[in-house]
């Protein structure tokens, strides 16, 4: 089902990273960039200690880097050996106990395990990026910027830009050959304009970026250079910057043009609602309500899980419940606040069910509210009503809200994966304010608000997401959209300028294109693996799948206790261990994706564009470090 | 004094290796130097004799395989030293999509000079090396020996102490190594430091004070030009204002016998095709009208016909 959806259905599989995730993703940057450090400084240390040192190679340390040094080993060593300490026996007796062993593959170390694990790991980072950090002082931006214009200067000569003019492919073309649904048209448009920037930009800039350095050595324009001032790294820094500037200016263009061509395309009527949106929206965090204890919403046997389903019916104590913790304050100035939504419906009675629509009603609550209020409540709205000079009805729900903390919207018509909204009235906003958690501590002035969603037509199931309802807090600009789309597409351009620069100090420009086209497409796949790693596919890893193949036994039922089975147990916990960690080597190119954002409409925020570019750095500064030994123990004339 | 020795190099030996590192090709073997301040030395040695080899591992661009060497009192490595040489290589290995002024300028920026600095220095180093007309035509069109006057300025942009030239004067016309070499002599009487290879032995016996010879990576020979090539045994006299007879013959034989010596040519000195070419060259340039014309060969010059070359052998013993 998820393709040819119309309309404005933002489907996140995965949770967009946010501010509150960072501790723990600097953490387990640290510990995993920190174990390739430790690997690399091993290494050193072994061919420093094999090769005798050649004096002549570079300038003896000062003291205090030495002294650094030697502790930043020390340290290392002694996290490590501490964390295999606490972390064989364990190991050893998770063999033993297939529930530790589960626990253990889910979440590879406690507490205790992850500490020593991220101290020995900025150990290792200290240790070999020690070099690297001292010698940043000596970059000059006169001599970066030099090799940076130079790549940009060489591009132009040589007529690069030609390779853009495929673009005009999408402009000239793009009605002939893109699906003419006139409600889907502007989101094709903006997935197209999108992905042939990103195929043309990413693949010339994969080039560009791979060929330089070893172009520079095999014309042996290297020796003039390296002959002058300039530090090694400098060389790399400034064929980074140069590409990134270049593939910058024309992004930038290219999204101008893209824009004017979506801009002055007419969309159909029927379109005109969905486009040149750009919601800022408040999500909830989804729960669900049922008879059951631990009711987690039920499974209809659709094959992509993404959604969870309720029972519909006139009885039915199915509810799918959203909680709004810290909406804004500024909420409540305002005359209302759109609620918007889109469902997937599924029905077990089609026959008779077709052409009758299915109707859902939605409440909202405040901590104010409460179930015994609910008579005074109704009473005081047929009140309002018959008084002699009636209010509208918004204006009644408004006042009701405000005094009682809650609203309800009753039987609004669900139409499959069309966004459908009402106004939710700023009244409960108010209230909600006013509650007592929020007199209790004033620094928690964030009002608590909840929405509950109940199905009415009987047999019919409606599916939701967490991100399939959310309150409507601003419309951003289109145009303004589709650019902080383009950002994240200069990411994914400086990732691949990135790691192809870095890899082309050491390998040639081929071998680097492959590689980089390698990392880019393995990070696209990155899920798979990622789910591959921490044992969600059925089967098991590699080891039980093949004994499974081998004793022709089918995917689900437990494997028969068997020393093989062990065997290939213990393999797979530890390949998944492995796997985790090499998995980090590829980006994760998705993230850096806003195509859905934008074609969907919905406004991509200026912290979520601050946490990517964050991203980004954690993935290059690695990189870095790499490029710049490799480069410094090159030698280019050979 | 030690601080006059710009260039040392200890035991320096490289082996070239292959990518699983085995050994292609011993390159350099133990070399031992010391090039003081302000001498022009040579390395002179035939083709694939180590001489480029050994300017990369001083410059850095190779890493020892073992030894040391020493430039302007640092390790060979360090990047600091390059503050104050310039290096033309073998072949100028410049870019060729930037013209001349963009490719000076491009390489004043990588000693951090100022755009002023950078303006005046190009300009001055284009009227040095000679390509005020063609300052704004990109690299790709340029001659051979073009391309070496560009690359000549480059190495100067920074006005270096050291200056390390691989062959200057390949690819020069007989014009162009004439002027390199005059260039050459001029940045000596500036008091920098130059060291040259070469397989041209003329071009390093003209300029250079001092000289190693390498022969597969060894080196075989090392010191003062006038020294090496100095015969004592032989004696060389020229004179002018008397023709060539018999009678004078007779006679000088007769004076050298008296001194113990013997005759052993005599004759009109040729004059080399080197100066035959730099003389027509200049008389092109003052009658711009002249061309060779079938049947009229060119007139002997008057200058040396009237020369006459004595050679003298010194018999031995008496
Ligand atoms: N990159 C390399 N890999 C392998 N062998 C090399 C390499 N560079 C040079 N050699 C070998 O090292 C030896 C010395 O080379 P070098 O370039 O120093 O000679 P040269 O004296 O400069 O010769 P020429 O007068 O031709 O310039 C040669 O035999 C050459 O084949
Ligand atoms: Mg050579």
């Amino acid at each position: 089902m998820s393709s040819g959806l119309p309309f404005a259905v933002m489907v996140l599989e995965r949770e967009p990273i946010t501010l509150d995730d960072l501790p723990s993703k600097l953490a387990s940057w640290v510990q995993d960039v920190g174990g390739f450090a430790a690997i690399g400084v091993l290494c050193w240390l072994i061919a420093y200690l094999v090769q005798r040192p050649r004096q002549n190679r570079q300038q003896a340390w000062p003291a205090w880097m030495r002294i650094v040094f030697l502790v930043s080993v020390i340290g290392a060593t002694l996290s490590y050996i501490a964390f295999g300490i606490v972390f064989i026996p364990e190991f050893v007796a998770s063999l033993a106990d297939d529930a530790t062993m589960k626990a253990m593959v889910a979440n590879t170390a406690g507490p205790a395990q992850s500490t020593l694990l991220t101290t020995a790991g900025a150990f290792a980072l200290c240790a070999a990026g020690l070099s690297f950090v001292v010698s940043m002082f000596k970059l000059r931006p006169r001599r970066i910027w030099a090799i940076a214009h130079l790549s940009f200067t060489e591009a132009r000569r040589r007529k690069v830009y030609w390779a853009f003019a495929f673009m005009l492919l999408f402009f000239l073309f793009a009605d002939w050959f893109l699906p003419h649904k006139p409600e889907s048209q502007l989101q094709v448009y903006v997935e197209t304009a999108y992905l042939s920037m990103a195929v043309m930009l990413l693949v010339t800039a994969g080039l560009l970026a791979s060929f330089s350095i070893p172009n520079d050595i095999r014309h042996q324009t290297i020796h003039t250079i390296v002959t002058k001032p300039v530090e090694r790294f400098e060389i790399v820094v400034g064929r980074f910057a140069g590409y990134v500037t270049l593939m910058t200016v024309t992004l930038a263009l290219m999204a101008v043009a893209s824009l004017i061509f979506i801009q002055l395309h007419a969309i159909h009527p029927d379109a005109e609602f969905e486009s040149y949106r750009a919601r800022v929206p408040l999500y909830g965090d989804l729960q669900f309500q049922g008879k059951k204890e631990g009711f987690q919403g039920e499974s209809v046997g659709r094959e992509w899980e993404y959604r969870r389903y309720i029972a519909g019916g006139p009885n039915t104590t199915q509810r799918a419940v959203w909680i709004f913790r810290d909406l804004p304050t500024r909420l409540k100035d305002r005359s209302d606040v759109p609620c918007e939504f889109a469902f997937d419906i599924f029905r077990t009675r089609k026959a008779d069910q077709e052409g009758q629509g299915v109707f859902c009603t939605f409440t909202f609550m405040t901590p104010n509210w409460t179930p015994a209020n609910l008579r005074d409540f109704e009473r005081e709205r047929e009140e309002e009503k018959t008084k002699p000079n009636p209010l509208t009805d918004e204006q009644i729900a408004d006042k009701l809200a405000e005094k009682y903390g809650y609203f309800e919207f009753r039987s609004k018509e669900i139409t499959d994966y069309h966004t459908l909204g009402f106004k939710v009235p700023a009244g409960l906003f108010r209230n909600a304010q006013k509650s007592e958690r929020a007199e209790r501590d004033p620094s928690k002035k964030a009002p608590l608000v909840v929405a509950f969603v109940r199905c009415e037509s009987a047999s019919q199931f409606i599916g939701v997401a967490r991100h399939d309802l959310y309150l409507l807090d601003a419309e951003g600009y289109f145009s303004l959209n589709f650019f902080k789309g383009a950002i994240g597409m200069w990411c994914s351009l400086c990732l691949v300028i990135g790691v192809a620069v870095a890899c082309s100090t050491y390998l040639s420009g081929v071998i680097s294109f492959v590689c980089t086209m390698f990392l880019f497409l393995g990070g696209l796949v990155r899920g798979f693996m990622q789910d591959l790693a921490f044992g969600r596919t059925e089967g098991g890893g590699p080891a039980e799948s093949f004994l499974r193949l081998v004793n022709a036994q089918n995917q689900v039922t437990p494997l028969d206790p068997s020393p093989a089975a062990s065997v290939a147990t213990v393999y797979d916990v530890a390949f998944r261990w492995f796997l985790r960690r090499i998995l980090n080597i590829f980006p994760d190119v998705e993230a850096f994706d806003f195509t859905e954002f934008v074609a969907k409409g919905f406004d991509i925020s200026m912290g979520h564009l601050a946490i990517h570019l964050l991203v980004l750095a954690g993935y290059l500064l690695p990189w870095a470090v790499l490029a710049y030994y490799l480069m410094r123990s090159r030698e280019v004339a050979s | 004094m030690a601080n006059d020795v710009i260039v040392e190099t200890r035991n320096l030996s490289k082996i070239y290796r292959d990518f699983w590192g085995r050994q292609k090709k011993r390159a350099l073997n133990s070399l031992n130097l010391q090039i003081q301040r302000g001498e022009i030395f040579g390395l002179l040695g035939p083709n694939g004799s180590g001489k480029t080899t050994t300017i990369k591992l001083l410059l850095g661009l190779l890493f020892p395989t073992s030894g040391e060497a020493f430039v302007l009192g640092e390790t060979a490595a360090n990047v600091r030293k390059n503050e104050r040489i310039g290096y033309l290589p073998e072949e100028s290995y410049l870019y060729r999509f930037l013209n001349a002024e963009e490719t000076l300028d491009f390489y004043g920026r990588l000693f951090n000079m100022t755009a002023e600095q950078r303006r005046t220095r190009a300009q001055e180093l284009i009227e040095i090396v000679g390509l005020k007309a063609d300052k704004r035509r990109i690299l790709k069109e340029y001659s051979k020996g073009m391309r070496q006057r560009i690359g000549l300025a480059q190495a100067l942009i920074n006005d270096p102490e050291l200056i390390i030239l691989d062959e200057p004067t390949s690819g020069l016309d007989p014009l162009g190594t004439r002027w390199m070499k005059d260039l050459i002599l001029q940045l000596r009487d500036k008091g920098k430091t130059i060291l040259m290879c070469s397989h041209r032995l003329d071009d390093v016996q003209d300029v250079c004070d001092r000289v190693a010879i390498l022969y597969e990576g060894e080196l075989q020979e090392l010191g003062k030009v006038s020294t090496l090539l100095e015969d004592a045994n032989k004696l060389a006299m020229q004179a002018s204002g008397v023709r060539l007879t018999d009678e004078l013959r007779r006679d000088l034989d007769d004076v050298l016998r008296r001194h113990g010596g013997k005759l052993e040519s005599l004759g009109h000195p040729t004059t080399t095709l080197e100066d035959l070419f730099l003389r027509i060259v200049a008389e092109s340039k003052a009658h711009p009208g002249r061309r060779y014309l079938p049947g009229c060969e060119t007139a002997k010059p008057e200058s040396t016909a009237g020369s006459t070359l004595i050679k003298e052998g010194k018999s031995a013993g008496s």
